[in-house]
């Protein structure tokens, strides 16, 4: 759309961008005023140097696995006869809808042994190898099969047009998949808090909630921080703007599909494995505490209905509310993105909700808890704080989705709109918005499965008496309650499940993952 | 270059034959075009050819050696052949330079083969850095043809190459393609579907029908005498009327014509609109006809005919001969029509005549 952007709108997009400025500024301020390098020597000396040991370990050693069990089920999965490829195209991406801390549940409640860096890793290449398996899935898709026709002929052997042809142009979704992991095994809390196994993230609950001086939780917070954002800049290195724009439409032709022969049991074996882990076990143990009593679990504990039915309607409440108040706050820089692409201001504001993906939630609710007490106590512990930090840590999902929807809506519409004497306004309200409505709705629920399964920031921000599902799933595994926590655990699996399926509907799975992942 | 040599050879798909006992033969440094429908197996047969699939009977030589028997099986890396596809299918993540020298690996001379490609097909040397998507269709085009001819190739084999180009910029790359083919003397094979894109580039025109190769012949013969009435229909515009042949004279509405085969009883003729010259009104030897519309090309018009029973016909001529007569004019017939037996019950022929 030509002429100049609205100020008004470019004002009420801008909101996000103040959020996350506030949040950085009170971060960095609060660990730099009370002496960071100190806080860091002194109160934790050589425990930082382990945290940083075990953040790191966990972040490569899961992101190289998920990269690799991601490409190789979804080559699997896309070019090969492997038995039953539906259904594994199907699971490759059910992981998603099962959060971190419930597989963690699942296991520590399996056995003890799943516990530390090993558990750890299981628990985090399980959940986030999705996020691999998506874009490379659907980037081996849009391979336009000719190349490996026109290798061969050009004296390459099946093998050679794999490394020669194919790899190289699975590297973007490759790269992109991995830095998504790298960030997720960053800022998880409750999966490796469950595992006991001591990141930044799991130091800097417990430092916090220990009562300890707020500001080494921000000195914490602040290493954590820029740990984030080096795999962003590594991610941007490494990537190099190559986006390898296809040429042309490609053949209609099917792809080749490669013959596994004696391979083709073990490669179903290793798919039956990796559905277990990632998906059966997780389901499995939440149905099996399901049907133990209380006293089952190594400590007792008895579910009363009137609870699970609480904490269910909490956390929908929340869930919807989250939804709107994150939809309403990208709605105009979304408008804006949509409208006025390529606007250097423009293209500034919508890098900022990506941003705050590298935020981990942990480090956003603390920060917001020091503006809130510093500055408006009223906030704190409120409703709306909490809403507030949802939105900054969902916005991402919220302005894929929503622009893309309003995309759809052509702008030759709103000018036959404004033609036919609407304002700006309404043709907002009669046109744009009613076309988008499917896809904002779609963004929205995503927003909303996102917030059920959120964990940390409603643990630190959920004002008094507030317990949500997920809460009360995190409260009963820490006392080994397992099969306190399965009721809880089920109705979670089971909004997240419902609602992730409504939004893979709506945009088709891989967008979903894309929305999840960018 | 090589002689390529093909003996039935069939595919089937799902129990339907899609190549039916396909036989022929392309001499060393020949074009054989093979013009057929869309999924008239055109493709399939290029994909037997190059060894990316088996076929269910036949055989495939290639300078005398069998590639494709049902005992051998040549890989296809191990054929060479060059291959043109639809859209090029350049490598994407690949340099225009790494794009030609991609089958040139081992090669010591790479480099300067390279760069002598380039100057082949016409890419000026300071695109060697550019990506693909940094061309334009018909640059794309030249460097999947520079990357094909590369390893030096025994056979080319082109798939509709030049579908997906703007047509104004088509025969432009046709022509530089075909030079480039001729100065390495390739034996080449070029399917496609646009009759002339065959006619125009092939030694040989191989038109494909059912699985079966319905004719092989030089194009003018094609043109000018097909096996059947279908066959003329499908490889240029043509003109049907209805007829009786005596003795290689054809009676028809357009008077007494030669026929360019002996036949005798009711027949169909078929003319080409070029064979149909427009006089003035009543020149002796013409018949009459009445123009009902012109379509305007540029460089020539396809004038609209009606004879005095109705019988639509078609003219094409040089728009600067177009006539500045409206209505009634006179029509004479160059050369000689073909005609073929036709299927329709005299008695109607009679009544066409008539009415």
């Amino acid at each position: 759309m030509r002429g100049r952007l609205p100020p008004a709108l470019v004002f009420l997009a801008s909101m996000p961008a103040l959020l996350v400025a506030a949040l950085i500024v009170a971060t960095v301020g609060d660990a730099l005023g009370s002496g960071v390098t100190h806080l860091l020597t002194e109160f934790l000396g050589s425990a930082v140097i382990r945290l940083l040991f075990n953040t790191l370990g966990l972040m490569i050693a899961a992101t190289l696995l998920a990269t690799l069990i991601g490409t190789a089920t979804a080559f699997l999965v896309v070019r090969t006869d492997v038995p039953l490829r539906p259904l594994w195209q199907a699971l490759g991406a059910a992981p998603l809808a099962v959060p971190a801390f419930i597989a963690s549940y699942a296991w520590v409640s399996l056995s003890p042994h799943f516990e530390k860096f090993g558990g750890a890793l299981l628990v985090t290449t399980c959940a986030y190898f999705p996020l691999v398996y998506l874009p490379v899935a659907a980037s081996l898709k849009r391979l336009d099969p000719m190349q490996e026709d026109v290798a061969r002929v050009l004296g390459t052997s099946s093998f050679g047009a794999f490394v020669r042809v194919i790899l190289p142009q699975l590297r973007p979704a490759m790269l992109g998949g991995g830095a998504l992991v790298a960030l997720r095994a960053l800022t998880e809390f409750g999966a490796f808090a469950m595992m006991r196994f001591q990141t930044f993230t799991t130091q800097i609950y417990l430092v916090y909630t220990a009562g300890l001086t707020g500001s080494v939780a921000s000195a914490l917070a602040l290493v954590l921080l820029m740990l984030c954002l080096l795999v962003l800049v590594a991610y941007v290195l490494l990537e190099g703007g190559h986006s390898y724009a296809s040429v042309g439409r490609g053949a209609a032709r099917a792809a080749t599909v490669y013959r596994l022969g004696v391979w083709r049991l073990p490669a179903l074996a290793f798919l039956v494995l990796l559905a277990a882990a990632s998906v059966g076990v997780p389901l499995g143990m939440t149905v099996f505490w399901l049907t133990q009593h209380g006293a089952a679990a190594i400590t007792p504990a008895e579910v009363s209905p009137h609870a699970v039915f609480q904490a269910t309607w909490t956390s929908i409440k929340l869930g919807v509310g989250g939804a709107i108040f994150t939809s309403v706050l990208i709605l105009p820089l979304a408008l804006l993105a949509s409208r006025w692409p390529g606007r250097r201001m423009v293209t500034w504001l919508s890098q900022v909700p990506w941003l705050a993906q590298g935020l981990p939630g942990i480090v956003v609710a603390l920060s917001f808890i020091t503006v809130a007490i510093r500055i408006v106590p009223w906030l704190y512990q409120s409703t709306l704080l909490l809403l507030v930090v949802y939105a900054i840590l969902f916005m991402p999902f919220a302005l894929v989705g929503i622009r893309a929807a309003l995309v759809q809506s052509p702008p030759l519409l709103e000018e036959i709109g404004r033609g036919l004497g609407y304002g700006w306004f309404g043709v907002l309200r009669r046109i744009t918005l009613p076309l988008a409505m499917p896809g904002v709705g779609a963004a929205a629920a995503l927003v909303l499965t996102s917030i059920v399964s959120e964990l940390t920031a409603t643990l630190l921000l959920a004002p008094l008496g507030t317990e949500t599902l997920a809460m009360r799933v995190w409260e009963n595994t820490s006392t080994l309650a397992f099969a306190g926590a399965a009721p809880y655990a089920a109705i979670l699996i089971g909004i997240s499940m419902v609602t992730s399926w409504f939004t893979a509907s709506r945009f088709g799975v891989a967008a979903h993952a894309t929305a999840v992942g960018s | 270059m090589a002689e390529l040599r093909i003996e039935g050879l069939t595919k089937r798909f799902d129990g339907n034959s899609i190549l039916d006992g396909i036989d022929l033969q392309v001499e060393s440094g020949a074009l054989l075009a093979i013009l057929g429908a869309s999924g008239g197996g055109k493709t399939t047969l290029l994909r037997l050819i190059a060894g990316f699939e088996r076929p269910d009977a036949g055989m495939i030589k290639i300078e005398g050696v069998v590639v494709e028997s049902p005992r051998t099986h040549t890989l296809p890396e191990q054929r060479r052949i060059g291959y043109l596809t639809q859209e090029g299918a350049l490598f994407p993540h690949l340099t225009v330079e790494q794009n030609i020298g991609f089958g040139l690996q081992k090669r010591a001379d790479r480099a300067a083969r390279i760069t002598r490609m380039m100057e082949l097909v016409g890419l000026p040397a300071l695109y060697a850095r550019r990506f693909p998507h940094q061309l334009s269709g018909g640059e794309q085009q030249r460097t999947a043809l520079a990357r094909a001819l590369a390893p030096e190739p025994r056979l080319v084999l082109l798939d509709e190459p030049f579908s997906a180009i703007d047509a104004a910029l088509r025969r432009e790359i046709r022509r530089s393609v075909l030079e480039v083919l001729k100065a390495v003397g390739a034996t080449a094979v070029l399917v496609t579907h646009d009759q002339d894109e065959a006619l125009s580039m092939g030694d040989r025109v191989a038109v494909l029908r059912g699985g079966r190769i319905a004719q092989h012949d030089r194009p003018a013969s094609l043109y000018r005498n097909p096996v059947d009435l279908a066959m003329g229909q499908f490889v240029g515009e043509s003109v049907l009327l209805d007829g009786e042949a005596h003795g290689g004279r054809i009676h028809c509405p357009l008077g007494v014509l030669t026929s360019t085969q002996r036949i005798d009883g009711p027949v169909q003729v078929l003319l080409r609109p070029e064979q149909i010259r427009l006089v003035a009104h009543a020149t002796p030897g013409s018949v009459a006809a009445d123009i009902s519309g012109i379509q305007y090309f540029g460089s020539d018009v396809l004038v609209e005919l009606r004879l005095a029973d109705a019988t639509p016909i078609a003219a094409r001529m040089f728009s600067h001969e177009l006539p500045q007569i409206q209505g009634r004019v006179g029509v004479m017939i160059v050369g000689a029509v073909c005609a073929f037996p036709s299927s329709k019950p005299a008695g109607r022929l009679v009544q066409q005549l008539a009415g």
